[in-house]
Order: C-alpha cells, then structure tokens, then sequence
C-alpha cells in the first residue's frame, strides 16, 4: 500500500517536472514580455518579436565588429551599412550577413581619402548617394555607392554656427528636396542644416527648453542681478537630439537627455513644428512608463535612435534599460522587447537600430555585435489589425483582433478594434461592452450616445405616455386631496 | 410645525435652512437613528460613487478596491468633526452637546448625500456632453450642505454668525490635530507591537534550544 502511494506520487511529481520543462522551453525570450494597461501598471504579454540571431563581425567575414554604431537599410537593394566605427570603414552586407563589400577609403578625385570613426551612415533613396558622418575627420561625405567621393559637407563658416563651436557630425539623413540634416553632438540648437551644394542653411528642429520651478526661478535671479552674477547662473539650455529618422517629408528626432521627457521624441514637419501635437502624443514618454524619478537606482528612458517604417510604425532604443518600443503611427503601444544582458536579445549599450518588413536590427556598441530579431505569428497579428484599424477598416481587423485576443486576453487595443466595428455597424451594446473592457472612454461615450438615443426612439411613445400619465395622476391626486383633506391639515 | 414628528422634521430643516435647526432645537426634537442612518447612507453614497459611477465619466481603479479610505473619509471623518466641534465649542461657549451637534450636523449632511447618490445614478444616463448637468448636482449638494452646516452649528451652540465661522475654522484645524494624533498614536502603538512581537520571538527561540 505504502509502495503503490510513493510510486503515484513520485509519477506525479515527475509529470509536474516535465509539464514545467516544457512550460520553460515555450518562452523562449531571455526578458520578460509585457506591455502596459490603461492604468500604466505593467502586465505580462506575448512576444511580439523574438531574438534570432546575434551577429558578430566574423560571422560576416570581416574580423571583429568594434563599436558599430549606426545601421542603415537600402531599403531597394536589401543591403544593410553597418557604420564600424572604431575599425574605420563601412561594411555592407546583404540581409543574411553576406559580405557584399566594405568602404573604409573613398576616392576622391583621383588621391584615396580614408575614414576615420564613421558614425552615421545614410542613404538617399531618391539619389542612390550615400552620406557618412565621418566624425573624427569632422566632415560629412557624400559619396556614390562606387565610393567616389562628390562633395564634403565640413563646419559652416558661419556667424550663426558660430566659430568655437567644434563640427563633429553624429548621425545624418537628407529630405526629399536633398536637404542634408546633421546631428553634431556639440550643437544643441537642432540638426545643422545644409542644402544640396554644402551651403549651410541653419538650424532644424529645435528642442525648446522645459520651464522648471529652477528654470523659472533662475529667469526671475537674472532680472535682478549684476552682469557677472549672471555669468556664474546655470545657463538653461535645451538638449540636443541625438538621433533621427525620415520618413517621405517628416523628420523624427529622439532625444537621450534624461532630463526631460518634454521634447524625448518629436515628428517634425518640413517647418520644424512636431506634429505629434496633433494625436496628443507630443511630450509623451515612449519608454517605459513608470519613469526614473521615483527612486535614485531606476534610470531613466534614454532614447538612442528611432526607425520609421514605410507603414509609419515608430521603433525607438532605451540604451539605458536595452529596450525596444515599438509603437504604430497613431501612437498606440504595439510592443516592448530586449533587456540589458549579455544574453540573446538583451544588450549592453544599443546604438543603433533598424528595421525591414519583418525584422528589428539592433547594434550593440559594447557586445560589438547585431541583434536580429524577427515577428512572431502574434506580431505578425497585431501589426496587420494594426494596419486595418489605422486605415480605419474596423471590420476587416474584427477577426484578426479576435484571433489576437485568443493568444493574448490582456490586449485592450484589440477590444477597441472590436468595439469600433460594432460601432461603425451601430451594434452599440457590444460596443459599449468591448470599450468598457478596453477602458476607452472616449468611444464608450460615443457608442452609449448611440445606444440612448436608440432606446429613446424605440420607446419614444411609451416615455410620452409615461409623463402624460403622470402629469394627469398628479391632478387627480391634488383633486382628491382637495376633497379629502389630511387629519393634520384639518387643523386639531 | 407644531406636531412634526422625526422623519417629517428632517424634510422641515431641509427646506428652511434658515429657521428650521432653531425649530428642530425649540422643539427639544431629532433622532439618534436618523443621524446614525444618514451617516451610513454618506458612507454608502462615497462607496458607490466610487463603483458605480457612468464608465463614460470616471474610470475607477478596479483591480484593487479597499474599503478603509472611504470609512475614513465618511464614517471617521464625521465622528472627528463632531469630536472636534464639541471639544471648540465648550471653548467658545457653545451650548450644544456631543449628542445634538451629531444629530444637527448629521441632518446638515442630507443634500450632500443625496446630491451624490442623485449624480451617481443620474450619470450612467449621461453622455459627457451632458456633464455639467452632474457637475450643477454635486455643487448644489455641496453649497446647500455648506449652508446646513453653518445654520446648525448656529443653532446648536446659539452663536452669533461671526462666532459660528470662527467655531467652525477652530474646528477644523482641532480635527487636523485629532487626525495627527491619531495617526501617531497608531504608528507608537505598532512600535509597541513589534517590540513585544520581538521580545516574544526572542524568548520563545531561547526555549526552544
């Protein structure tokens, strides 16, 4: 009896065990998937993207990677530049790594001129011409994919650039009408603006100054004191960007400051003005969401670089916690991935990143390697239903949030989906029912407004009839009670 | 007037917030279980205008809801008030007692009650276009209560406006030391706790061995 007792516990024991294993080996992912409700707390989700591969220079062929620190994809040709900053050159591969060449000297008219510390690399789509930020050599080149070299963007000599200020581009892009925009690390008055002859234009885009309790009271000290108190105040200054991305006529900047969250990203248009305003999205912190000023040993979201797909979807990089958030174009939290680690998808210092269709490239300047993470089947859901809700085709995206909700029942974005195709089809109860689980206030308003006025139409009749029923008893009440008066009112 | 009984008082204090708290203290009238019922009822009124206010208004926090804050901020706050009102008003030479500055100021409370519950359940009929329609409730139920307040405290203790006010200021800031205290008592008292809570552990490991 004894025996036969240990023997079904130690089979149960031992199913438990493999049912763990198992459960182990399903999440994959060496961080811990989540998104965010609509409170901010932070709930477990599937992965959106998982870790593939991670790529060191020899697996390309080319020796070891050192600080690669900017990725850029042609998006026509399918070739990745990876700009090694440390080893001098630029190396160009296809997507699954094979080398295709490596730029480290560029010919320029005739007598070879080699880099040194490329930063930034950027490709014009309309042009075909490369632009790379040769940062220690403090120029910008412009150069055909053969390497010759066709102009040098070097520091303006300017009065408005002003000449103790030190020229040492970081990242580059250039808008459609071949205006060149150069981050240089020393400017905080926005990307240096060039045109398509390397005349300096000015500035772009501008991060305002965020006016603090100290930054007021600072303004007010300046009022009242002597000039060479003044010269030892604390200058307020707005922090630079560190980084951007072009998507057709919009200009997205990224700033790392930890600082301020005030100007962390912004989506400029030809003006400079961030359009992000527009979706109540402007000053809003795209990292994680409980920020670093709660205790002295979180840090703060520090965003190093940002992609803008074709789509509009907006991927940023948090050096500071090795993060990856994606959003979509309206600004709705797709996912959240990476961590900092020496492991498959975490990260040391994440510099640079990329994507392509279905792929997230990122560069890691200290594990001196790319990480390539690719879509799940989920991922490959939500972006779809993503797409449609966008594009405003509820209906269209109703099953593929359903089959969303069936791999993840936390993601509210799905029940908005499904929500606003029974709105869009006047179905308003399960509209109010789906916004109320996604707590979208906004459209529960909306299709309660509907729902009421239904009822109200349905029932307009009954309701009338209602009040005229009580208008007529309230009259033959005060008629009887005229004719049959209360004890009290009788008097005693 | 005359011959009002308990609950037809209530309605009398109601619609003459000038008079009828004199009326109600003339005729030596109220009832403890009325003031009882109307201070469970401001208890319910914040619970359920926590829970059960329109979605379309107010997002409540459902993923915890503890009960405490709002026996705090009703039940207990109350309970302080008067504490603190009796505790002045002896100061100020004010007439009323500990019984009747509760069941004054328990009748002072009906609109606020009521003006809550009314929006509560008016405001799952309401879009947000309609809000200001709620937002008039809960002013009025705030204003006529004010007023209630400051009419029965004038009744209660026979002051004079002027004195009423500055019972009322001295009133407020006793239950701010009340609150302090209390506080202060409860955390001395959890210190108290863990070190028996100690003393107990340490002994009980010394028998042990």
């Amino acid at each position: 009896m004894k025996k036969r007792v240990k023997k079904i516990i130690s089979l149960i024991a031992g199913a438990a065990l493999c049912l763990s294993m198992i459960s182990t080996t399903a999440s994959a992912e060496t961080y811990v998937n989540y998104n965010y409700d609509d409170w901010g707390d932070p709930i477990p989700s599937q992965a959106g993207y998982v870790a593939d591969a991670s790529i060191t220079g020899n697996d390309i062929g080319v020796g070891n990677l050192y600080e690669p620190a900017d990725l850029f994809i042609d998006e026509e040709e399918e070739y990745l530049y990876i700009a090694d900053r440390k080893n001098n050159r630029i190396v160009v591969t296809d997507l699954d790594f094979n080398l295709v060449r490596i730029y480290d000297t560029l010919n320029d008219n005739g007598t070879p001129t080699s880099l040194k510390g490329p930063q930034g690399i950027f490709i014009d789509k309309n042009t075909d011409y490369m632009y790379i930020c040769d940062g220690d050599n403090e120029r910008v080149i412009k150069a055909d994919k053969d390497g010759n070299v066709l102009l040098y963007f070097t520091k303006p000599d300017s009065v408005l650039y002003g000449a103790e200020t030190t020229f040492n581009p970081g990242k580059v892009c250039v808008d459609q009408s071949g205006n060149v925009y150069v981050v240089v690390r020393s400017v905080n008055r926005g990307a240096v603006m060039f045109d398509d002859e390397a005349n300096f234009l000015g500035f772009y885009g501008a991060n305002t100054v965020l006016a603090t309790s100290e930054v007021i009271a600072n303004a007010f000290w300046n009022l009242i004191s002597t000039e060479t108190q003044r010269l030892r105040t604390m200058k307020a200054t707005p922090v630079g960007f560190s980084n951007f991305d072009i998507d057709g006529q919009f200009i997205y900047t990224v700033t790392e400051s930890t600082t301020t969250t005030d100007d962390q990203v912004k989506k400029l248009n030809p003006r400079g003005d961030n359009i992000l305003d527009a979706i109540d999205m402007a000053g809003y912190d795209f990292g994680d969401i409980p920020p670093a000023y709660y205790s002295m040993y979180t840090v703060a979201n520090a965003m190093v670089d940002i992609d803008v797909s074709p789509t509009g979807t907006m991927t940023f990089l948090d050096i500071n916690h090795g993060r990856i958030h994606q959003f979509d174009k309206e600004g709705w939290r797709l996912f959240l991935m990476g961590g900092i680690g020496w492991q498959l998808g975490q990260f040391q210092a994440a510099t640079a990143i990329e994507t392509h269709k279905d792929k997230i490239y990122v560069s890691d300047i200290r594990k001196n390697t790319i990480t390539v993470f690719s879509r799940t089947v989920f991922g490959e859901l939500v972006t779809d239903a993503a797409e449609y809700f966008n594009r405003a085709e509820y209906e269209q995206s109703t099953a593929i949030w359903e089959e969303v909700l069936r791999y993840d029942g936390n993601y509210r974005r799905a029940y908005t989906g499904i929500g606003l195709a029974h709105l869009f089809n006047k179905n308003y109860e399960p509209a109010m029912k789906n916004f109320k689980t996604a707590l979208n206030q906004y459209y529960y308003n909306q299709a309660y407004e509907g729902y009421r006025n239904e009822i109200l139409r349905e029932n307009f009749g009954l309701i009338v009839g209602l009040i005229v029923l009580a208008v007529i008893g309230f009259f033959v009440y005060k008629f009887y009670r005229k004719r049959h008066p209360k004890k009290k009112e009788r008097g005693v | 007037m005359l011959d009002y009984n308990n609950p037809q008082f209530v309605g009398h204090v109601l619609a003459h917030p000038f008079e009828g708290f004199e009326d109600l203290r003339w005729k030596k009238q109220g009832s403890i279980p009325i003031a009882i019922g109307i201070v469970v009822l401001l208890f319910v009124s914040m619970v359920l205008q926590d829970r059960a206010y329109g979605f379309q208004f107010y997002v409540s926090y459902d993923k915890i809801f503890n009960i405490v804050p709002f026996l705090v901020q009703s039940i207990i706050l109350f309970l302080v008030w008067v504490v603190a009102n009796w505790a002045m008003c002896t100061l100020v030479d004010g007439e009323g007692s500990m019984k009747r500055i509760f069941i004054y100021s328990a009748y002072a409370m009906i609109p606020y009650v009521a003006c809550t519950l009314l929006g509560t359940f008016l405001s799952s009929f309401f879009v947000q276009d309609e809000g200001i329609f709620l937002t008039t409730i809960e002013v009025i139920g705030y204003a006529w209560s004010g007023l209630l307040i400051i009419t029965s405290q004038k009744a209660v203790h026979q002051f004079t406006i002027r004195k009423t006010i500055l019972c009322i200021i001295l009133t407020v800031l006793a239950m701010i030391a009340i609150l302090f205290l209390l506080v202060l008592l409860l955390t001395l008292m959890q210190q108290v706790v863990i070190f028996v809570m100690s003393i107990y552990t340490e002994i009980s490991y010394r028998f042990r061995v």
